[in-house]
């Protein structure tokens, strides 16, 4: 099946979630903090063995845990791109070089041919004139726009989007949110989220985790 | 001039009164070994055949001992800092050792370990190599000792950026060695640079484990610091204008790895 299907089981930060996203689509991954979203994310992604569960991603396994025949492939060979909430952008190369780092896998070869595919990202995430720059001349809006032009360059097959608008000025978040629904569009994409309205406008589904029971006994 | 302006919280007085005798305690010295120079004598004294051999054979071997510590200390630094392996905290405190035990103890033991009945240096031996007494047996000593320095100062680098930076590389794709060569080390840049010149410095001063472990052969194995020390028996005027080519070069140093206002890196 294409798509996402996982499971990921962590006992000791009370995370047992599993859900599946159809190829194309968005699914918001919602809950109160603590309720294990980002572990959920960082397993996807290859930083987290979880103890138990599993991970397609269009047909093909990225881990499978406490079955007793486990795999693991690490997370440079997933095809899964991150977003953080911070761009995380590498702070010594330019916005250009920034995006220009993931083409290696999406295949583009030769210095020219990087450069024009670089650029023409920049061009749609709305900062082409930003290619020379480097972060710490960008604001935290055109940032994030070189971040979602980075991890798309890179062409994954699956999207984790960590909170991606949370750190942003007010007035900016509509615009990105706005790019994000473009850009996503056709994309297998988790989204992170605490806000209603960004589920709204770029989710097809929301799976709400539920507060897990507490280990211990809550003290009076 | 600016007009607002914060208002510090100042030590008591008798504190600075105090920090100020720290101060001089410091420096006076130094003025005092500078005061010492008769100039005029200076050009010879530091031209002498000795002088100008134990000149650049320092050179010679701290350049080396820098370019060896590098080698080592990056992965050894990266390995302590990264990898997840049963008594890694035991492994971060030992590589200090050779900061805190006296030199001339690390010349013995590595007098133990290289010498010509040395745990290693008997077998080297029967193959022909020496090392004890060589040029080699003094990078050998200085290695030792300013290795740790590096290993510290990538350490604190290490710690402070943490490994964002190196996933999401990893998550785009690259393969570890891309993410070492275009992300790690020039994120390490600024510890880099500073722990480089600091080992330089370390290596350059070098006494007591070279003179215990490789000697005092003019040429060979005595190396600045050596001659200084030989001279204030014969030339005491000598060994401080000698001594005056090694604060130059550390006040160089101090300028290179601290002056320099830092790279900006958000």
């Amino acid at each position: 099946m294409t798509g996402l299907d996982c499971r990921v089981v962590v006992p000791e930060r009370g995370v047992d979630v599993a859900f599946a996203v159809p190829a194309g689509q968005t699914l918001a991954l919602t809950g109160a903090n603590g309720t294990g979203k980002s572990t959920v994310l960082d397993a996807l992604a290859g930083w987290l063995r979880p103890e138990a569960g599993h991970a397609r991603l269009n047909g093909r396994t990225l881990f499978t845990a406490g079955t007793g025949h486990d795999s693991w492939v690490p997370a440079r060979h997933r095809r899964v791109g991150y977003l953080t909430q911070d761009a995380r952008l590498f702070p010594h190369l330019s916005a250009e070089a920034n995006v220009a780092f993931g083409l290696d896998r999406a295949g583009v070869v030769g210095r020219a041919a990087r450069r024009r595919a670089a650029r023409a990202w920049l061009e749609r995430v709305g900062v082409g004139e930003l290619a020379g720059r480097r972060p710490h001349q960008m604001s935290g809006g055109q940032a994030q726009r070189t971040a979602i032009a980075r991890v798309l360059a890179s062409e994954p097959q699956l999207v984790l989007l960590d909170e991606p608008l949370a750190a942003l000025d007010a007035q900016v978040v509509p615009q990105i949110r706005a790019l994000l629904a473009e850009v996503l569009t056709g994309r297998t994409t988790v989204l992170v989220t605490h806000h209603a309205a960004d589920a709204e406008a770029l989710a097809h589904a929301t799976h709400r985790i539920a507060r897990a029971a507490p280990a211990r006994p809550p003290t009076a | 001039m600016s007009i607002t302006r914060e208002i510090p919280v100042r030590p008591p007085l008798a504190l600075t009164v105090v920090g100020v005798l720290g101060g001089a305690a410091l420096l006076l010295p130094f003025v005092a070994l500078v005061a010492g120079v008769d100039l005029r004598r200076l050009p010879r004294l530091l031209t002498s055949p000795e002088a100008l051999d134990a000149l650049w054979l320092s050179l010679r071997t701290s350049l080396t001992a820098t370019a060896v510590c590098l080698v080592l200390g990056i992965p050894l630094a990266l390995a302590l800092n990264r990898l997840d392996f049963p008594g890694r905290s035991l492994a971060r405190s030992l590589v200090l050792l050779p900061l805190v035990v006296p030199p001339v103890v690390g010349g013995i033991a590595l007098t133990e370990a290289f010498g010509r009945r040395g745990l290693v240096g008997e077998h080297l031996h029967a193959l022909g190599i020496e090392i004890a007494f060589t040029s080699a047996a003094v990078v050998l000593a200085q290695v030792f000792v300013s290795l740790p320095f590096l290993v510290v100062a990538l350490e604190g680098t290490l710690q402070t950026r943490g490994e964002a930076h190196e996933r999401t590389a990893l998550s785009l794709g690259a393969s570890p060695a891309r993410t070492f060569l275009t992300v790690t080390l020039p994120l390490m840049g600024p510890g880099l640079l500073a722990g480089t010149v600091l080992t330089f410095a370390r290596a350059l001063g070098e006494f007591g484990a070279t003179i215990t472990f490789a000697g005092s052969l003019q040429g060979t194995t005595r190396t600045l610091p050596l001659q200084v020390y030989l001279e204030r028996e014969t030339d005491p005027e000598a060994a401080v204008a000698l001594s005056l080519v090694l604060v130059a070069v550390a006040l160089a140093v101090i300028t290179l790895a601290y002056g320099r206002r830092r790279v900006r890196l958000p």
